[in-house]
């Protein structure tokens, strides 16, 4: 029953309170695990882009030690 | 077994866990008690920052003046989950650092006048960022258990008695009593200390004894009374 006209205050008893957490926790791990590999995904693509400027910026500078030899 | 008994720790969130232990340490004999629990959760949008308050019954101390009392506790100051839902990770503290509690002197069923009071005081915390600390005191204006009779209409804050800090796997926490007070209480502690009010409240037997349980229908400690009148000390602790 709501606890003094607050309707989202109710009454229970801590096990019941307890089971319902373990059930909607699973749920809320998935949501968390799925945003993680989301994280994981994007941080791994930014990696990939940034190691391919990384070794264009290499041949960049191998060229321009090159051109300043010749 | 083994295999659930690991699911249902990796379940149930380590801050909650901690908590749970703590005030089964306390009243090993009520492993199930009622509490007062929010239908949408505070880190889902609802008002009442506190996710569980737990009720347990606590027989006092008669030789000591400490009557049959309503131990009211509560879950969501500090952080429960340590996923960031709701408090920032990391730090020695764990979430604001402390948990509210309140002894409610009682004869029938636990009220629940002190969940909302106790959820209001939570809200000021999330709203403000300002703890409550023992020896503070807090203007309530208005009788706790909405009986316009009391004269107990404010509060004052300990430390819980029988609940030392904890160290969880998210910090550590404190567990903090709310202790119904009069205005005069409330002047004196004004006044004074907060400290030197709650030793006077404790020492009066009418008053709910050392471990500070809330008598809502009580007269002002008796020493408080007579300090009004020779208020010296008090105005002078704050000269100094």
């Amino acid at each position: 029953f709501n606890v003094m006209n607050n309707s989202n205050l109710v009454v229970c008893h801590l096990e019941r309170n307890m089971a319902q957490l373990m059930a909607a926790n699973p749920k809320h791990e998935n949501k968390m695990h799925k945003i993680e590999e989301e994280k994981h995904d994007v941080n791994k693509a930014i990696d990939e882009i940034e190691t391919v400027s990384d070794v264009q910026d290499i041949v960049e500078v191998k060229q321009k030690v090159k051109s300043v030899d010749t | 077994s083994n295999e659930q008994m690991t699911a249902a720790e990796r379940l149930v969130p380590a801050g909650l866990k901690a908590l749970c232990d703590a005030y089964s340490r306390l009243y090993p004999e009520q492993p199930n008690p009622l509490q007062v629990t929010t239908r949408l959760k505070y880190w889902l949008g609802g008002q009442d920052p506190l996710d569980y308050i737990s009720m347990y019954w606590n027989p006092g101390k008669s030789e000591e003046n400490i009557p049959p009392h309503w131990h009211y506790v509560s879950f969501g100051l500090s952080d429960l989950h340590g996923d960031g839902r709701v408090h920032p990770e990391g730090g020695l503290e764990s979430g604001y650092g402390l948990e509210l509690t309140l002894r409610l002197e009682a004869a029938g069923p636990a009220p629940l006048w002190p969940a909302t009071l106790l959820q209001a005081l939570a809200r000021y915390v999330f709203t403000t960022g300002n703890k409550f600390c023992a020896g503070d005191h807090i203007s309530w204006h208005a009788p706790l258990d909405g009986d316009s009779e009391s004269r107990v209409r404010h509060l004052l804050v300990a430390e819980d008695p029988q609940l030392p800090a904890i160290e969880t796997p998210h910090g550590t926490v404190k567990f903090i009593q709310m202790v119904g007070c009069t205005g005069r209480e409330l002047k004196a502690a004004q006044r004074g200390s907060g400290f030197d009010v709650l030793k006077l409240i404790a020492e009066d037997p009418r008053c709910g004894g050392s471990w500070l349980v809330t008598r809502a229908r009580r007269a002002s400690a008796r020493k408080v009374r007579s300090a009004r009148t020779g208020t010296a000390p008090a105005l002078l602790a704050g000269v100094s």
